[in-house]
């Protein structure tokens, strides 16, 4: 295979990326690509249909309708969708079914364990226990990180070993040579007799420090919990090594720390560290193959699935050619963020597709958490684009000059440090300067501790506000300048936590704020609407009742329906509250009901929706409510995904007890112009506003080699294979909580894997602040903590060539002038403190539909005649006739006579005089066979036919006119009725309308069967006579079987 | 006969046949399915339809039959043998369609020739699909058919139209019908004022109006929102103050349950919504049958089984069941056989009274016999699978009792899921196995449910307005047109599956298929309709996510915005945000004034300390125990909650924790061994503790069994072991007695009341000197050894007490943490010093907590519940109406426990 023509496109922050690959596509769309022919993968749904549009409008501004329509037939999504779809069109090729399930991010946590059961059981007695002496809590984490990297990295479970004995040749350089196997007995026993001793003598001693009361507390417990068989786990062997009583005691305790400080050169801590690791491959590797048979038993499919199958699909040399002609054009967003198995399905792409363009940024690869790994990503660039083939976009047009200056002078030094060069960080700003206030601002919190930082901060963002004026922003709609408001300031902290903390402190001081916030259900709105499914589907729950009194009881009042309860008299009077006795009266319809269905329905007879606006701030209270019907669809999925059948109970129980306090527990986003948006830095990605704050500058990089990580090959790079080679370390903490004094964590400083990791993450670090600085439009704010510890640890570590910080944040207050490089920049600074007092919410005025709701029945807006019943027409038959056509046709045993009845009628339908008598019989012996029918034979049917033509002829004249299935409509209020007339006849002074019925009773049973008849006959006749103004002379039914033709005379009376 | 004909007109149409007409005749209202059943009708050519799911059974015989491993779709066969077979039947289905006459074209490729050779198996029957129809009515026409059909009028252009419709409408032509297209724009705005509407009309037509010329009169406007509440209620709200409902028309979608309450809300009809889904609670019940009828046992299952609205379980049967799960989570423990025991003599008592009539022969075996089948009578391996005939007699049984039950109470959707239930009996019997695997019955179960159907009571609702589906319903004018959910969510991707070789192959046998760009049109042709014929005005309602999933608005919009030439600006002024209704009291809603009730905010129930109660209420209770002191003294609140209110959560929420699990499960084996013996070895002990475990998990804490619980299980097992080899070695190494377990006790204590209480196990010394030890299964210990240090075991202390009545002093007391195997003892010289945590005198702490009980309960009676976990902050309440607070003197203290409490939504206590 040849090399593939990528075109890469660097795109700095700002720098107009979208925009470029929307013209890139443009251009080639002109240049007669097909647009079904583009395969675009963008980071997320919503970029995707960003570009979709964009491309759009491009195309209709060019007159190309037609191809703006047609680009929806190309692969344009997310990674995961784009892969998911080829794999879809390629199942067979693939071998796959066409039809799987995604297990939906988060979603496959349960079935991977459930697939992984057996091998779990079969490993967990050996390695179970050495866990527990490691203190580890759940090592199915540790083989689920495995065998979920070793996915991502193509890497197959047989080749797991080889990582396995990497790993432990690794680890094993970091601890010292053991003691004799023949020692290990001894040396627990030693142990366990210093520590009895230790605990006699403490018993004994005068010292009463606190120090040595702990010790003894802690001595005692071990003795407690390990009587005769004792196996300490290793961080136990640690506290141990460490204990510091009283000065007066440390004699005592002396011989328990000197032999609980061999504990690493214990036999037996050397054994498990070597059977931990080696077990656990081995666990993963049998867990993927579990994992992938399970899935494929039960038709499932999940996204590293979808990625690592379409790699493989794609080496199928049928599936290329078939894709050489679809794909002409690959179009990567956002290159930097791929995962090393996305990067091998791209570059296959780039190989089948004429020309593949690759957008984004190295400075802005933040994913490293999520497997994405920046140095592949290197190799591939370094390997495969040649200059010209590497286009760098150079201005700016997001950002203010002025900082653009700042990351200019900041990040180029830097980046370059780490092998990226300037010319690939710098950017000429296309803004100018309008005259708005200074553009780089740092704050300065007074706090001593957490709280005291983001109340701080929430004061600082208040006052920035309140002098909305001073701070002119560009609008970006309008293009004009205009003042501040809260929707314009974005705060970035670090994690989701801080951002809770944050958002909270605003909250209290009167500031808006917007965040991706958990604990949806214990939100009033959500307790309510809970409350209610729950009473709704067990009339047991009596705290459900008492819930849905409490919240929607009268405020004026409180707890007023407390003391009734407690009071309460048979019927107890909450019987009759509305909400209650609209909720009993829905129950009955549970059973008709889906899940989500039975949701809403609680919500509508609770009449949550409306008692959550009067509490105020209805819109994300409302936002919440569908936030929790979206769970309720979630469950639905996650019960077929599972494969199990679904419930209302099932919604409750698992609203009630799987999503509380887990991941999906998130309060609506909701968001509006005036509420700050708080987010974390990874969270910020993409996103852009005209004031940015950067708190939490204090990180620092993490150095920790231990867990599991995967590493890059020592071979050289090979575009066709481009994940060969990597493996995976795997190197497990012993020691539980215990993590300094232990000898592990001095013997790591030295290791080259520290050194790797800790450069990887400041390197990732220092992207990470890049993306966060370049979010601003307009203005920029470092805001830190003021005390003794170092607080801007982050800025500072951007070092020069010298390894000089670059930028150190001015203190004191007011206008400073820094110099960062060779130019000078001007930051206001400012000091804030937190407030004492907390901000009180006026109650205000809702306002509420003014209607009251009746409970009115509403009546189906379209009837079919035939079953119009005598509901809809009162009606008295004033006479009825019986005509014989001719004596009843003979059938054979029983048949089914609604089938049979069909055949007459289709029969009857399609006769036409013009046929032979041949082809009528041909036709009734098709009938026949079509509907499955017997009992009767094909001629019947022809003398049925003729019976009635000739009644016809004899009775309304030769000049008369036939029509079979005739189309009528008829509209009775606000309702619309419509049928087909089996057989109308236009006669001389009005109509004849016939309806063929194969009732096969007894003469005698007919008056009671034609009143059921009656209402669609009277249908018919109203309709024909409103629509023609001719009447209707006669209604009848016919009986083709019974050979008898019954008139009706029908009289409708008035109700 | 005349015939208005459009592609998408088989569902809904506007206008309809009626029009404005109050009765029309002769004209029909058609899409392409309804054409083709009234030509197959006028032709004799109908017959009995044959659902899908059949035809997908037949073809897969067929594909069965030819399957060597070679065939293109061999291994996705063996994947997905179900999937397979419906994939590959829609693309013959296509191919038939579009002409094919099924025979091998020529230069085919390896995967056509396979599609061909699936069409030689004669002898396997394969119902005719829609294809077919098209063919056979296209040939009985080319044979000469008259046609009482006259006319037929198309809504669309018929170059749009999609090849094999043409090839029907040219058949048509060919025999004396005429086919002529509508012009479909009736509204001649040409001339008209320049509305924004009109403007975007001219747009649509070419013409290019300058940046700027929008003037925002109301005839194009956006109704926007955050989600469909929001819009929902603008929607509705707008809607009844509309000066002419019958002007309206509305594209509604797939419709909303959400804007049909709003709809309700405001006492207007609603419109219906596409609810077919596979979830309703009628289907489900077969499901919910067969998983219990698989291993592992599922507590939870079993009780939605037993609190199935209109369950099959009768009510009161089914409580006695729920409140055996509750306490012993499992099957076919002690406690189940008690619920048994209880339900046959229920039913003794409900069929022949209390005095006890002779049953009927056989009625109480068949009473049981058939709750034991709704129970689950067996279970079966998921692997190994079910056998075929089980699995038929439970669809029978399912399906009996849901039509049996839809018949009586006249419900339609029971009925058909009976019928449903039946079909997966069929499908079953008819794959020839013997036993069948769970994934294997799922997919058939996903066959057959998978459709779904449709809420019976979920019809449109008789209107003033006109509704249609899509815009490609729309071929008439109406005044307003309102575009309901105008978001992006139905644009999906369509493919050929077929290479441009494989296209001529065919193509040269006369099979053409529809060509992807030629659908793309239609659909943006039919995207225009609404501008088109909204002849004032223009409403595109656009919720900002829809059940919580961002939506993004309909592709169209970017066509519109071009068109105009549209900034932010002009946009923003275009759309109204629903939002604004809740802000004010009169809100000009696009052209009309809508009037609001405005109401002082309400305030959300606030967390509440002091909870005012009527005094009388609250006497002493007859009978006290451990717990309930225990939780008086630590939240009256929560107490009064609990023991006079009785508010607890339903059954369905009340499974308890695996912690509670445990417990259960460890005392019960402790109990068993003691019952047994009174003399075990430690080792002994373990040993048989082990095989209780092993044989008990299932039957009181079935959860254990399940897959993902394995480390759990095994990691309890160990620790259950260890706790008992351990106690039984305590208790032999200091030479104790076992001389009590489970010991209940009762002794009045103040006003005649009756404390009781249930000793776990009572030790004595050979000098005779009592023990009473707790056993207790907690995650950490640390707990319990806190309270004893603290002096505050008051459930120890209690037990003490009682046991004092006897002996005449308080025994020494401990916990036994199971969990750990870890002995915490109040003063105990027999113990090794470790386990004594603290030399705490019981009597004391017995005295201490009576008197916090006495506090408690006068407080109560003096009308106050505190709430211990809420804050003390002051209150809007007047200060003079709360009665004092005064502390108990020497009463003991024990801390709120809110984390655990159920009652944290009452009182507001934060966590
Ligand atoms: S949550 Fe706390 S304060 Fe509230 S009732 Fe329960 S224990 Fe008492």
């Amino acid at each position: 295979m040849g090399l593939p023509n990528i075109t890469l496109i660097s795109a700095s922050a700002g720098s107009g990326k979208t925009y470029r690959l929307t013209e890139k596509l443009a251009e080639a769309l002109n240049g007669g690509l097909d647009p079904e022919r583009v395969l675009a993968t963008t980071f997320t749904n919503k970029a995707a249909a960003e570009l979709t549009e964009r491309v759009r409008t491009s195309l209709l501004g060019q007159g190309e309708w037609e191809k703006a329509q047609r680009i929806f037939d190309g692969y344009v999504g997310t990674v995961n969708s784009v892969c998911g779809r080829l794999l879809k069109d390629f199942a067979f090729e693939a071998g796959l079914s066409p039809t799987l399930d995604v297990l939906p991010e988060g979603e496959d946590q349960a079935i991977y364990e459930k697939a992984i059961a057996s091998v779990v059981q079969k490993h967990a007695p050996e390695i179970d226990p050495i866990a527990r002496r490691f203190e580890v809590d759940n090592w199915r984490d540790d083989v689920k990180s495995i065998s979920d990297l070793a996915r991502t990295n193509n890497i197959t479970p047989e080749s797991l070993t080889e990582s396995a004995t990497r790993s432990l040749k690794t680890f094993q350089k970091l601890v010292p040579k053991a003691e004799p196997e023949a020692k290990e007995s001894q040396l627990d026993k030693s142990l366990f007799e210093a520590i009895g001793e230790a605990v006699i003598q403490l018993k004994d001693s005068p010292d009463e420090t606190q120090a040595t009361q702990k010790v003894s507390q802690d001595l005692q417990k071990i003795l407690r919990r390990h009587g005769e068989d004792f196996r300490l786990s290793w961080p136990d062997w640690v506290r141990l090594s460490k204990l510091s009583p009283g000065a007066k005691s440390r004699g005592i305790v002396a011989p328990v720390i000197a032999v609980a400080a061999v504990h690493p050169r214990h036999p037996r801590f050397q054994r498990d560290i070597k059977n931990f690791i080696l077990r656990i491959f081995a666990c993963a590797a049998e867990a993927m193959q579990n994992f992938a048979n399970f899935k494929r038993e039960h038709g499932l499919i999940d996204f590293v699935d979808q990625e690592t199958l379409c790699f493989q699909l794609l080496q199928n040399p049928e599936v290329r050619a078939q894709l050489q002609e679809q794909v002409r054009l690959v179009l990567v967003d956002e290159f930097q963020d791929t995962s090393p198995v996305q990067l091998a399905v791209f570059l296959q792409l780039a190989q089948i597709a004429d020309q593949a363009i690759w957008v984004g940024d190295q400075k802005q690869s933040i994913y490293g958490f999520r497997g994405t790994d920046p140095l592949l990503m290197d190799a591939v660039i370094e390997n495969l684009i040649g200059p010209e083939n590497f286009e760098i976009l150079t201005q700016s047009y997001r950002s203010r000059p002025g900082l653009v200056a700042l990351t200019n002078a900041l990040f180029a030094e830097a980046f370059q440090s780490v092998g990226i060069p300037g010319n690939r960080v710098i950017l000429q700003p296309v803004r100018k300067e309008v005259g708005q206030a200074c553009p780089l601002h740092t704050w300065w919190l007074q706090a001593k501790n957490i709280n005291e930082e983001t109340g701080a901060l929430a004061v600082a963002v208040g006052n920035m506000i309140a002098r909305a004026g001073d701070f002119q922003v560009l609008d970006k709609a309008t293009k004009q300048l205009r003042s501040l408001r809260g929707g314009d300031l974005a705060i970035l902290c670090r994690t989701n936590a801080k951002c809770s903390q944050v958002a909270e402190a605003l909250e209290s001081h009167g500031v808006r704020a917007t965040l991706p916030r958990s604990g949806l259900l214990a939100r009033p709105e959500c307790i309510l609407a809970l409350a209610c499914l729950r009473y709704l589907v067990d009339a047991n729950d009596s705290l459900a009742v008492a819930e849905i009194l409490h919240f929607s009881e009268d405020p004026s009042n409180p707890r007023q329906w407390f003391s009734n309860w407690l009071t309460q008299q048979e019927p107890p009077p909450w019987k009759s509250h509305p909400i209650i006795r609209n909720l009993e009266a829905e129950r009955e319809k549970l059973l008709h009901l889906t899940p989500s269905e039975a949701l809403q329905l609680a919500i509508s007879a609770g009449t949550v929706s409306d008692r959550v606006v009067l509490w105020g701030d209805g819109s994300p209270r409302l936002a919440n409510l569908e936030v929790l019907r979206s769970l309720s669809l979630k469950y639905e999925e996650r019960c077929l995904i599972a494969r199990s059948a679904g419930t209302p109970a099932g919604l409750m129980t698992f609203l009630a007890n799987e999503v509380k306090k887990s991941e999906l527990d998130k309060q609506a986003e909701g968001h509006d112009e005036h509420s700050v948006q708080v987010l974390t830095y990874h969270r910020a990605k993409g996103l852009e506003w005209p004031v940015v704050i950067l708190s939490d500058l204090q990180a620092v990089e993490k150095d920790n080699p231990f867990g599991v990580d995967v590493c890059p090959s020592d071979k050289p790079f090979d575009v066709n294979n481009p994940l060969s080679g990597r493996w995976i370390r795997f190197w497990p903490w012993p020691y539980g909580s215990q993590k300094v004094g232990v000898g592990l964590d001095e013997a790591i400083n030295k290791s080259e894997e520290r050194q790797a990791v800790l450069v990887k993450d400041k390197k990732e670090l220092m992207r990470l602040l890049y993306m966060g600085m370049t979010r601003a439009r307009d203005y920029l704010v470092c805001a830190a903590r003021e005390g003794k510890k170092p607080s801007t640890a982050w800025l500072d570590s951007l070092k020069d060539g010298n390894g000089d910080p670059i930028f150190t944040m001015p203190s004191g207050t007011g206008e400073k002038t820094i110099e960062i490089g060779r130019q000078t920049f001007q930051f206001y600074s400012s000091s804030f403190q937190p407030l004492e007092s907390q901000w009180q919410k006026e109650p205000g005025q809702v306002h509420v539909s003014a209607t009251i709701p009746q409970k009115k029945p509403f009546l189906p807006a379209r009837l079919t005649a035939s079953k119009a019943g005598s509901t809809l027409f009162t009606f008295t038959i004033k006479d009825s006739q019986l005509v014989t056509l001719g004596p009843r046709l003979p059938l054979n045993g029983r048949p089914d006579m609604t089938l049979l009845g069909e055949v007459f009628h289709r029969f009857l339908a399609a006769d036409d005089s013009s046929l032979s008598h041949e082809q009528r019989l041909e036709m009734a012996r098709k009938l026949l066979i079509n509907w499955g029918a017997d009992g009767i034979e094909p001629e019947a049917l022809l003398v049925a036919g003729d019976r009635l033509w000739n009644y016809i002829r004899n009775n309304y004249g030769p000049g008369c006119t036939c029509h079979s299935e005739w189309p009528v409509h008829l509209r009775i209020g606000e309702q619309k009725l419509s049928g087909w007339i089996d057989l109308l006849i236009a006669a001389g002074k009005g109509y004849v309308v016939i309806d063929h019925k194969s009732f096969p009773g007894h003469v005698d049973q007919w008056p009671e069967k034609a009143k059921e008849y009656a209402p669609q006959l009277l249908a018919y006749r109203k309709a024909m006579e409103e629509a023609t103004g001719r009447p209707v002379i006669e209604t009848c039914i016919h009986m083709p079987i019974l050979g008898v033709m019954l008139k009706l005379d029908l009289d409708e009376s008035d109700n | 006969m005349r015939i208005i004909f459009g592609y998408e007109l088989d569902s809904a149409s506007f206008p309809d046949a009626l029009g404005q007409e109050v009765a029309c005749q002769g004209t029909a209202v058609l899409g392409p399915h309804g054409l083709l059943g009234v030509v197959e009708t006028s032709l004799g050519l109908s017959g009995v339809q044959v659902p899908q799911a059949v035809r997908i059974g037949q073809y897969l015989k067929r594909l069965r039959e030819i399957d060597d491993g070679r065939r293109f779709y061999s291994q996705s066969l063996q994947a997905d043998a179900w999937s397979v077979a419906k994939q590959l039947l829609t693309w013959r289905d296509e191919l038939v369609m579009a002409g094919w006459q099924r025979g091998v074209p020529k230069g085919a490729s390896p995967r056509l020739q396979d599609m061909a050779t699936v069409e030689q198996l004669h002898h396997l029957e394969l119902a005719p699909g829609i294809g077919e129809r098209l063919n056979n009515v296209i040939g009985a026409l080319d044979s000469g058919r008259k046609l009482a059909l006259q006319l037929i009028q198309l809504v669309d252009r018929r170059l749009s139209l999609p090849q094999s419709w043409c090839r029907l409408l040219d058949a048509l032509l060919r025999c004396g019908v005429r086919v002529e297209e509508v012009e479909t724009t009736v509204v001649d705005f040409a001339y008209q004022d320049n509305s924004d509407l009109n403007l975007l009309r001219r747009a649509l037509q070419g013409e290019k109006p300058d940046p700027g010329s929008i003037r925002v009169d109301g005839t194009l406007a956006i109704l926007e929102g955050a989600n469909e509440y929001e819009v929902s209620e603008a929607l509705a709200s707008w809607l009844e103050v509309h000066r002419d409902l019958s002007k309206v028309l509305i594209i509604k979608g797939n419709g909303s349950v959400v804007l049909n309450d709003a709809l309700h809300a405001h006492n207007l009809p609603g419109l219906g919504s596409e609810s077919r889904s596979r979830w309703r609670t009628a289907m489900q019940v077969l499901p919910l049958i067969l998983s219990n009828y698989w291993e592992p046992f599922d507590p939870q299952r079993l009780l939605e089984i037993l609190t199935l609205p209109k369950s099959p379980i009768p009510r009161w049967a089914a409580r006695y069941f729920e409140k055996s799960l509750r306490d012993h989570p499992g099957i076919g423990g002690p406690k189940w056989e008690e619920a048994w025991d209880s339900v046959v003599a229920g039913y003794h008592a409900k069929a022949f009274g209390k005095e006890g009539g002779a049953p009927a022969k056989g009625s109480v075996e068949a009473f049981q016999e058939n709750l034991s089948f709704w129970l689950g009578e067996k279970r079966y391996d998921p692997k190994e699978g079910m056998p075929t005939t089980v699995i038929r007699d439970i669809c029978t049984k399912v399906a009996n009792w849901a039509s049996t039950r839809g018949g009586l109470e006249n419900d339609e959707l029971l009925i058909t899921s009976a019928a449903l239930a039946i079909a997966v009996g069929d499908s079953v019997v008819a794959s020839g196995l013997d036993k069948v695997t769970l994934p294997q019955l799922n997919r058939i179960l996903d066959s057959v449910m998978g459709e779904g159907l449709e809420n019976p009571a979920d019809f449109p609702q008789a209107a003033p307005w006109s509704q249609v589906e899509t815009p490609g319903q729309l071929w008439g004018a109406a005044d307003t047109v309102i575009w309901w959910n105008f978001t992006s969510s139905g644009i999906d991707q369509r493919r050929i599956p077929w290479t441009l070789a494989e296209r001529e192959a065919l193509c040269s046998e006369g099979v053409n298929l529809e060509d992807t760009r030629r659908a793309r049109l239609r659909e943006a042709e039919y995207w225009r309709k609404p501008v088109a014929l909204a002849a004032k005005q223009l409403v595109l309602v656009i919720p900002e996510s829809i059940s919580g999933e961002v939506a993004v608005p309909h592709p169209f919009w970017d066509e519109i915005r071009y068109l105009l030439k549209l900034n932010e600006t002009e946009i923003q002024k275009l759309s109204f945000n629903a939002l604004e209704l809740w802000k004010d009291q009169a809100t000009k809603v696009i052209d009309s004034l809508i009037n609001r009730k405005s109401i002082p905010e309400v305030s959300i129930p606030v967390p509440c300390r002091e909870w005012s109660i009527p005094p009388v209420c609250i006497l002493p209770r007859e009978r006290e125990s451990a717990s309930s002191l225990f939780k008086i003294i630590q939240c009256p609140l929560s107490w009064v909650f609990q023991y006079i209110a009785n508010l607890y959560p339903g059954d369905l929420l009340a499974l308890p924790g695996v912690s509670q699990m445990l417990g259960t499960l460890s005392h019960f084996i402790i109990e068993t061994l003691v019952s047994e013996s009174s003399k075990w070895t430690p080792d002994e002990a373990e040993r048989r503790a082990l095989q209780l475990y092993d044989e008990f998990v299932p039957k009181i804490a079935a959860v254990l069994d399940h897959p993902g619980r394995e480390l759990e299980k095994l990691r309890y097992r160990q620790q259950v072991g260890q706790a008992v080899k351990r106690l039984f070695s305590l208790i032999e190494a200091v030479n104790l007695q076992i001389v009590g377990y489970e010991v209940k006790k009762e002794r009045s204590f103040i006003e005649g009341k009756v404390l009781e209480g249930r000793i776990d196990l009572i030790l004595a010394s050979l000098e005779g000197r009592s023990i009473i030890l707790d056993l207790k299964w907690a995650k950490r210990a640390r707990y319990k050894g806190e309270e004893l240090r603290e002096g505050k075991a008051l459930q120890l202390a209690t037990y003490g007490w009682l046991l004092e009545a006897e002996e005449g002093r308080f025994p020494a007391g401990g916990y036994y943490m199971l969990a750990q195997g870890e002995l915490l003892v109040s003063s105990c010289p027999l113990f090794p010093d470790q386990n004594v945590i603290q030399d705490v005198n019981l009597e004391d702490v017995w005295q201490r907590s009576l008197n916090a009980y006495r506090q408690r309960l006068k407080q109560l009676q003096n009308g106050l519940a505190l709430a211990a976990g809420v804050e003390d902050f002051a209150e809007a309440e007047s200060p003079t109406e709360k009665p004092e607070i005064e502390e108990a003197e020497d009463g003991l203290e024990l801390e709120a426990r809110c984390e655990w409490c159920n009652y944290l939504n009452l009182c507001g206590a934060k966590v």
